[in-house]
Formats: structure tokens, sequence, C-alpha cells
């Protein structure tokens, strides 16, 4: 079984990234798939504080966030799949968006390295360092 | 709008928008930049003009430049004039009035110069029998280098009306509605001298809508009486009208009595009780009342008995109180607000600056309400705001942040139409997850017989898993 991850001929990097504030990393799991009210109802709730990090509120409960830029070389996708994929066959994936950052929020707490999301992101790093050719 | 408004005005400031929720910037913006290019023009005509044609040429120049910034002003005076006053149906009083003082600027300025410009270039026509001679002198001896002078002093005042009115802006728009806000009068002289008496109380602890508002009314302990005559009762059996008849007298005793509130947001109770350290609602408004005092005591007032309505057991609230204000007589009863005139005048402080926030509510959201949309007093119990709750739900967000997201009737609601939300908290606290070994367990045979080969910590404590697949 392979993947394809197509780009449409009409998708540019241009009209194809989104924003700084676009993709949010909450941490609660939403039982719901399709669209939502980001702006309307969450990106209003966004402020500053006095130390510089986001402030947000969901459903009543406090967020605390920052801006995570994706490691250099790397590009976040969103992808789309059209109709349900049956096991055994190929798959295709089309590019929607891509992204090169994102908001990470933690329900009331600093986001630091301790969180599980940032420290993964280590693993970039290790992993070009283990798989680099040796000279 | 009634008088007494006039006093919340701050609670009315509660613009839309975070940021720039009046569209002058970009227009004075090109305005004042117009008026630079101007002014640089007029330096660049006078330094490089030939010195073989007429010199009195660039002083008509001037004068034409000078006209045609006037009529540029006024369509820029007009186009404040009309955002500004969109402003103040809004209810933004205070502060479209001083806008409109900031505003007028220009093109006063602008008419004033029109005048002088008109007098200094009559008075060169008058003393000089030939324009042209005097046009060759240098500087501010010539007509060209005065009206020149003139301008640019004119360009400066321009600059910095427009840092004035930019900062101005800039101040405003800090308010939001999402954050707590206190509202204080002076204290009256007599009340730094005299011994005081301070009443607390609140309003809208119970809605599930909209902020909760803590009010203090304080007075000399002689002047009592006076407080009763005002009219001071306990808030709830008034009615709105009544009430703020009542709470503009107690504006207008400025010699006598003290107030201050602090409207506690919908956003800020529901953040508070729904963060990691749960604070209850009792918490929040112990705090807020403990912090009204203490800035009354800051404030210079000569406070010696405090008295309060109870919030919890009144031993305790007491007992809590007169740890923290050794100092202070402080007095927790039930039904204070009916039995101190102070705690009832600060009762209908809290409350007129409730029902005010509420009234004026402009959600950040940009939601807006089809025209007579109701949502009742607010209470759980209310069918209109209950209809409020079911017909006005976002499937993901729930509600706007007019809404106390942590009251039951509001998680109920939700609980019911919006799709379901998991927290870290509620999977800590429920018990059919945890996780627990069973005893026999440990006699039963194991089951696996390979043994799983464990990963280094490094990914199991970064949540990092090998797949092959895209789930």
């Amino acid at each position: 079984m392979t993947v394809h991850i197509k780009k449409s001929k009409h998708f540019t990097d241009e009209c194809g990234t989104l924003n700084k504030d676009s993709i949010h990393y909450v941490p609660c799991k939403i039982y719901h798939e399709g669209d939502a009210n980001v702006t309307k109802y969450f990106k209003t709730s966004i402020k500053t504080d006095e130390n510089k990090g986001l402030e947000a509120s969901l459903r009543g409960y406090p967020l605390k966030g920052i801006i995570v830029d994706l490691p250099k070389g790397y590009e976040g996708l969103i992808l789309e799949e059209n109709g349900k994929w049956t096991e055994g066959t190929d798959r295709t994936l089309h590019v929607r968006n891509q992204f090169n950052s994102l908001t990470y929020w933690n329900w009331d707490k600093v986001p630091t390295k301790d969180d599980a999301f940032l420290s993964a992101l280590d693993w970039i790093e290790i992993s070009e360092a283990v798989h680099a050719p040796v000279d | 709008m009634d008088s007494d408004l006039e006093y919340l005005q701050p609670v009315l400031n509660t613009p839309t928008h975070q940021y720039g929720y009046v569209p002058t910037i970009w227009i004075s913006v090109s305005y004042i930049f117009l008026t630079i290019i101007l002014e640089l023009t007029a330096v660049t005509v006078y330094v490089n003009w030939p010195s073989n044609s007429g010199q009195c040429e660039p002083l008509f120049y001037f004068l034409y430049g000078h006209a045609a910034v006037w009529f540029l002003t006024v369509i820029f005076d007009h186009y404040l004039k009309w955002r500004h006053h969109s402003l103040y149906l809004n209810g933004f009083l205070d502060f479209s009035e001083q806008l409109k003082k900031i505003s007028a600027f220009p093109l006063q300025v602008i008419s004033l110069w029109n005048a002088i410009l008109l007098a200094v270039v009559a008075w060169y026509h008058q003393t000089n029998d030939e324009l042209e001679k005097a046009c060759q002198q240098t500087l501010l001896k010539s007509p060209v280098g005065s009206v020149l002078a003139l301008i640019s002093v004119e360009a400066i005042l321009l600059i910095v009306f427009f840092g004035n009115y930019l900062y101005f802006k800039e101040v405003f728009q800090i308010k939001d509605n999402s954050e707590n806000l206190i509202l204080s009068s002076d204290v009256p002289e007599i009340c730094k001298t005299e011994k005081c008496m301070l009443g607390v109380d609140e309003a809208g602890r119970g809605p599930v809508l909209g902020p909760m508002v803590y009010g203090i009314c304080y007075c000399p302990l002689d002047k009592e009486a006076d407080v009763k005559s005002l009219g001071s009762a306990d808030s709830k059996t008034l009615t709105e009208q009544k009430r703020e008849t009542i709470f503009d007298s107690i504006c207008k005793e400025t010699s006598y009595v003290g107030w201050s509130v602090e409207v506690i947001s919908p956003n800020t109770i529901c953040n508070s009780m729904l963060q990691r350290q749960k604070k209850s609602l009792n918490q929040v408004s112990h705090d807020s009342a403990i912090g009204l005092i203490q800035r009354t005591l800051d404030a210079g007032a000569n406070i010696t008995e405090v008295y309060l309505d109870t919030v919890g057991p009144p031993e305790k609230y007491q007992e809590k109180l007169s740890l923290i204000f050794p100092q202070l007589k402080v007095t927790v009863a039930k039904k204070a607000d009916s039995t101190y005139p102070v705690v009832g005048a600060a009762s209908i402080c809290a409350k007129v600056a409730r029902d005010c926030s509420l009234s004026v509510w402009k959600f950040r959201e940009g939601i807006d309400l089809p025209e007579g949309t109701n949502w009742g007093s607010g209470y759980p119990n209310d069918p209109e705001t209950k209809k409020f709750l079911m017909h006005n739900i976002d499937p993901v967000f729930g509600y706007p942040q007019l809404v106390r997201f942590s009251w039951s009737t509001a998680e109920k609601i939700l609980k019911e139409k919006a799709v379901e939300m998991e927290w870290e908290s509620d999977e800590e606290n429920d018990p059919s997850i945890k996780n627990n070994t069973s005893i026999t367990s440990f006699f039963s045979q194991k089951t696996s017989s390979v043994p799983t080969r464990k990963r280094h910590a490094f990914f199991s404590e970064r949540n990092l898993v090998s797949t092959s697949c895209l789930e």
C-alpha cells in the first residue's frame, strides 16, 4: 500500500500557506469533525499577557499559549482525503493548506519544554544526527 | 441618556473589538502624511527657487497650497466627526466628547493660520511699495521666508496633535469587557480625617450571564443618617429607575460619600472556576471585597468599621477579614444590606453598575442579536434566560464570553446541544479510567510470554511512538 500526497496544479505557496494564527493545538479532545467558528469565537478571546505570552479562553477554560515555529526544513500540511479508504488499496491525499507555525495551548499552564508536544520536536534534531552519514 | 450613567462611563466603554474599533487611523495617517509632504515640498521649493525668476512666486504657491490644505482639513474634520458621532450613539459619551475636543484641533489651527497668513501678507503689501523687492530680502525679512516659517510651525503643531490623538485612542482601546474593571469616586476630604464606616455588597452573583459586580460605599460615622436619607436600601427591593436615581444622588454627595465598584467579567469568573487550582465563587467574591477595601484604605480614607453581607458562613468570613484588616471593626451579617445604610448604598452602586454594563454589552465575538432579543434577568430559572441559552449555541465553542460557562445551567445545555469536549481534568476525576491493578491479577498466569521491548525514556516522555501507517 502506498500513500500518495498530491498537490494540485493550482496550489501556490502564497495562497496555500496559512497565516501564523491559523493552526491551534488545544489541550482538549473535541468530538467534532468539520468546520468551526474559530475566528469568531476563539480568536477574539486571544490576548497577549504582560510577559508576551498568549492567553485565551475556551468554553470558560483559561488557556496559555505560545507560537511554535516548525523546525527548519519542515512544513506542516493539511491533507484531505476524498472518500473512504479501504484497506489494501493505495491512498491519495490532497494538500489543502500548508503552514510553518502553530499556536500551542496549555490549560492554565505556560507551555514549556516539559510538554510532550514541544519536547517531541527534539526528535527531529536527534534524528538528523542519528541518520546523518558518518564521515 | 440618564445623567447618572455618566458616572459609569468606563463600564460603557466596552469596544466591540480589541483592535482599532474606530477606523480613523488610516485616514489620520494619510492626512498627516500629506501635510508633511506639502511642508517638505514648500521647503524644497523655497531652497531651490531659481534666482532669475520672480522671487515672490513661491509666496503665492504657499498661499494656494495652504488654501488647499484648508479644504482638505474640512473634509477630514467632517469625516472624524461622523465617525466619532457613531461612538456617541453607541454610548461612549465622555470619550466621544473628549475626542471631539481633540479632533477639532486641526481645523482650528489651519483656520487661525489662514487669518495670520492673510494679515502677514497684507502687512508686507502695505509696508513695501514693491513686493518683489521685499521678496529678495533674506529669510524672515522676506514675506516668502516668514510665510514658510509660519507654515512650518503649523505642521509641527499638527504632528503633535496627531501623536496625541493616536495615544488617546490607544489608551481607550485597552479597555475590554473580558477583563475586570474598577471604578471609584474620589475620596471625600472629610473621609480622610474623620472616622468612617464602609459597606460592601455585590450584585449578579447568581446569574449565568454577565459580570458580577462588587460595590463599596463609605461615609463618616455621623453621616450614616444622611446616607439613609438618600434612600439607600436593599437594591433588590427597588425598581431599576429608583436605583438609578439613588445612585445619581450618591454620586452627587461628593462631600461625604465615597464609592467604588469592581466589575468582575463573566470570563474572569469562569476562568477562575475552571483553572487548575479551582477557585470557588466565594473566593472570587472575598478577593474582590478585600481588594476594594484595601484600595480605599490605600487611597487615604480613614475607615474604622466595615459591614458586609455574608458570603459563605458568616463566622469564617468575619475571622478571615479580621485577620487581614486587624485595625478594622468588621461586622459580617445576613441581610446587612437592609440593616446598614452604607451596605444598602453599596448594593445600589453594584446593581446599577451591573445593569449598566449588561445593557450596553458588546459581543467581542461580533455577534449581532436580532432586534428585540432578550436574555432576561440572567438568573438560571428565568425562562427568557433559558431560551437565550438554548438558542444561541455554537456547536463547538458554546457561548460568547457573556455567559458563565462554569454554571451548571450552561454546562447542562452544552452537554446536550454542543459537541463534547474532553479535558485533562475530566480524565483524572473519572474513576472508571483509573487503571488500578486488581489484586487477583497477581495470582493469575501471565498471558503474554513474549517480552515487550521497553522503549527508551526519551521516547516515552515525549509520547513518541513509531508508526508505519497514516491514521
